[in-house]
Formats: C-alpha cells, sequence, structure tokens
C-alpha cells in the first residue's frame, strides 16, 4: 500500500538522522512520536485482525449449514445405493444436492484460504515494520 | 444503577462543554452508548474510535467515562484512556502504571484519522465475505497457494463431473437404454464428497485459528513495544524540561 511504502520509507530517513554522531532532542521527541503512533495503528490493524479471525456468528451458520446440507446430500445417495444396489431418482437427486454443497463449501474454503493468506501477509509485514521501530528506539535510547 | 444514571456524569461533562460542541458530543455518546451495550462483543478497535472523536470534543468526559468503559476495553481503548487522563494531569506526573503517556492532542488526532479509516476498510470487507459481497483488496491478490487452489477445485472438479455423468447414465438407464453403471461408483463418490467437505470445513478453520494465535502473539508485543516508546518519549521530555529548568 502506498502509505506503508512511504511510511517505510519515512522509518528509514529516521534511522539515517539517528545515524548522526549528534541528534537533537527535538528530532527524537518527533521520531519517537511517530513511533508511537505507528505501533498505535498496528495495534489497531493487529486487533481488527484477529477479531476478524475469530469468526463471526453469522459465517459460522452459514458454513456450517452448506456442511451439513452437502454432507447429507451424499449420505442420503449412499444410502439409497446400500438399500437397492443402484441410484434411484431420489437418490440421484441427494447426489446433486450433496454437490451443490461441496461446490459451495469449496468456494468459500478458497476464499477463506484467500483471506487467510491476504492476513498473515499483513501481519509478516507488521512485524518487519515493527523490527525497523525497534532499531530506531533504540538508536533513540542511544541518544539519550 | 440505571443505564441512564450510569452515564449520568459523561452527560453533565458535555454539558460544561461550548454549545456548538454539544450536539455533536451527544451523538458520539449516543454511538458509545450503542457499542457498550454489547458488552463482552463490543470491538475494541470501535470502542476507540468512538471514544477519541467524544474526547476530542469534551476532553474532560474522560474521567466520567474511563469508569464505565475499563472493565470491557482493550488495549486500544485502554490506552486511549490512559492518555487521555495523563493528559488532564498536570504536567510531569505519570499515570496509574507507571508511566505517563506523552501523547500530544495534534498526534492523537491523527491517530483517530487512522483508526477511522482502519475501521472501514476491514471491517466492511469481512462482514459480507462469505456472503458473496465484493472486497476489493481481497479479491485482488494472487494467493500464494494456487497450487492447493488448483487441487482443490480438480477435486471438485472430478467429483461433480462424475456425478453428473452417473446420473445421466442412470436416466439413460431408466428410460429403458440399459447402459451398465459401475457398481461402486455412487458409494465411493459420496465418501469422497463427504472426505472433501470434511476437509473443506476443518482446514481453513485450523489455519485461521493458528494465525489468530500467533497475531495474538502480535498484538503482546506491540503492547510492549508501545509501553518502551512511550517510557523513551517520557525521558526525553523529563531531559527536555530538565534542560529548559536549567
Amino acid at each position: 500500500m502506498p502509505d506503508d511504502l512511504a511510511r517505510t520509507a519515512g522509518l528509514r530517513h529516521a534511522l539515517e538522522i539517528l545515524n548522526k554522531d549528534i541528534v537533537p532532542d527535538e528530532y527524537l521527541l518527533a521520531i519517537g512520536q511517530e513511533a508511537e503512533a505507528c505501533t498505535l495503528e498496528f495495534l489497531a490493524r493487529q486487533e481488527l485482525i484477529s477479531s476478524f479471525l475469530k469468526g463471526r456468528p453469522i459465517d459460522i451458520v452459514i458454513e456450517v449449514t452448506v456442511w451439513v446440507f452437502g454432507t447429507a446430500g451424499f449420505l442420503a445417495a449412499l444410502i439409497d445405493f446400500a438399500e437397492t444396489g443402484e441410484l434411484s431418482g431420489w437418490g440421484m437427486f441427494s447426489l446433486a444436492a450433496g454437490q451443490i454443497g461441496l461446490f459451495l463449501s469449496a468456494w468459500m474454503y478458497d476464499r477463506k484460504r484467500r483471506e487467510h493468506n491476504y492476513y498473515a501477509t499483513e501481519l509478516e509485514e507488521i512485524r518487519e515494520t515493527m523490527d525497523l521501530l525497534d532499531t530506531i528506539m533504540n538508536r533513540v535510547n542511544a541518544h539519550l | 444503577m440505571t443505564t441512564a444514571e450510569r452515564w449520568q456524569p459523561v452527560v453533565a461533562a458535555i454539558l460544561t462543554a461550548p454549545p456548538e460542541k454539544r450536539t455533536e458530543a451527544a451523538a458520539k455518546l449516543d454511538d458509545l452508548k450503542k457499542e457498550v451495550a454489547k458488552g463482552d462483543k463490543a470491538e475494541d478497535t470501535t470502542l476507540a474510535i468512538l471514544l477519541k472523536g467524544l474526547l476530542g470534543l469534551v476532553p474532560t468526559a474522560v474521567t466520567a467515562v474511563a469508569p464505565i468503559l475499563w472493565a470491557i476495553a482493550g488495549p486500544v481503548t485502554k490506552f486511549i484512556l490512559e492518555s487521555s487522563l495523563s493528559d488532564l494531569m498536570p504536567s510531569g506526573s505519570s499515570s496509574s502504571d507507571g508511566y505517563a503517556s506523552t501523547t500530544s492532542s495534534s498526534s492523537s488526532y491523527s491517530q483517530t484519522q487512522n483508526l477511522s479509516s482502519l475501521g472501514g476498510w476491514k471491517l466492511g470487507g469481512r462482514k459480507y465475505a462469505v456472503l458473496g459481497g465484493s472486497n476489493s483488496a481481497i479479491d485482488s491478490i494472487q494467493p500464494a497457494h494456487t497450487n492447493t487452489n488448483m487441487l482443490v477445485w480438480t477435486v471438485v472438479a472430478v467429483i461433480i463431473i462424475a456425478s453428473v455423468s452417473l446420473i445421466f447414465i442412470g436416466s439413460i438407464d431408466k428410460i429403458g437404454l440399459k447402459l451398465s453403471v459401475v457398481d461402486l461408483g455412487p458409494p465411493v463418490l459420496a465418501a469422497v464428497g463427504i472426505a472433501a467437505i470434511a476437509f473443506f470445513a476443518i482446514d481453513a478453520h485450523l489455519a485461521d485459528r493458528a494465525l489468530q494465535r500467533v497475531a495474538l502473539l502480535d498484538i503482546s508485543r506491540t503492547n510492549s513495544q508501545l509501553h518502551r516508546i512511550n517510557n523513551t518519549l517520557l525521558c526525553i521530555k523529563f531531559k527536555q524540561s530538565g534542560r529548559d529548568h536549567a
């Protein structure tokens, strides 16, 4: 994201300033406040991701419905076949219901894995920036 | 104590604000009440955004609102409460847990802006994700696990094609063409279908749980980093005030 790139560039610039022998306290304060603002924002993002990953009740209801629907469809087809040795019209209908459930399950799974991957990447990026902030704060402390 | 009595000190604080700010502050207080009414299910970030909005208009309301929010507040809201309380204290005094926040009102404002934009960006996307609503940020990315996706969709396609073929053959059989049906077809198909659904149900769930544990560890680390930064800022300010005094 452009904002994140700009922030990383700003932090690297701050690191360059901190590499100098003498850094005025005003700079240290400004850098510290920027680090504080970044950290607060990261905390908010992490909180959001964490609450997102807990799952929302409405999602769980839909997912469970689809799983039950698909499994019941396949099971009904299986029972129908076991009873008569072939699929009746009802058995085929059940098999079709199972397919729909399977398709929806796969679609939701694909969606969840994409979201999962997206948030895993975001957490990783935050972690990397936090490492940079850690280094910056070490340098700031060294100047005090 | 009724809800109205509980919020009475906050209302009293709002009444002390300039008239032009009262209406807006009252509206923000209503939103805050609704979020607080959710109890433990209240979103920490939403609380924080609403709280910052209210305190931006009536900073003195923090002393009245802190006792109400503290029990359900998460780290972000608590941090804002601590910052706002320490802002009200005379310069140089510390907050209750031994460190004073040095967040100035201008940086607090920019943080509020960040939190607001974050709320809209994530919460909206999640709410309708499974229902098929669009989330451009997620839709636009290419998954790193492309091979897994291909495998998933291949398995699904094979099962569905096999099922459709079976139904088709069965239909032909029924109208008298008597084509042979593979005897083990239906049970194998049903078993594979059930196994696939079970895999879809469990795998994504376990992956999310694992990532959530990582997120909680990250939150813990960020919290300690925040305390450390605050201590450093306190040191800088202390050093500056000592120099000014000298």
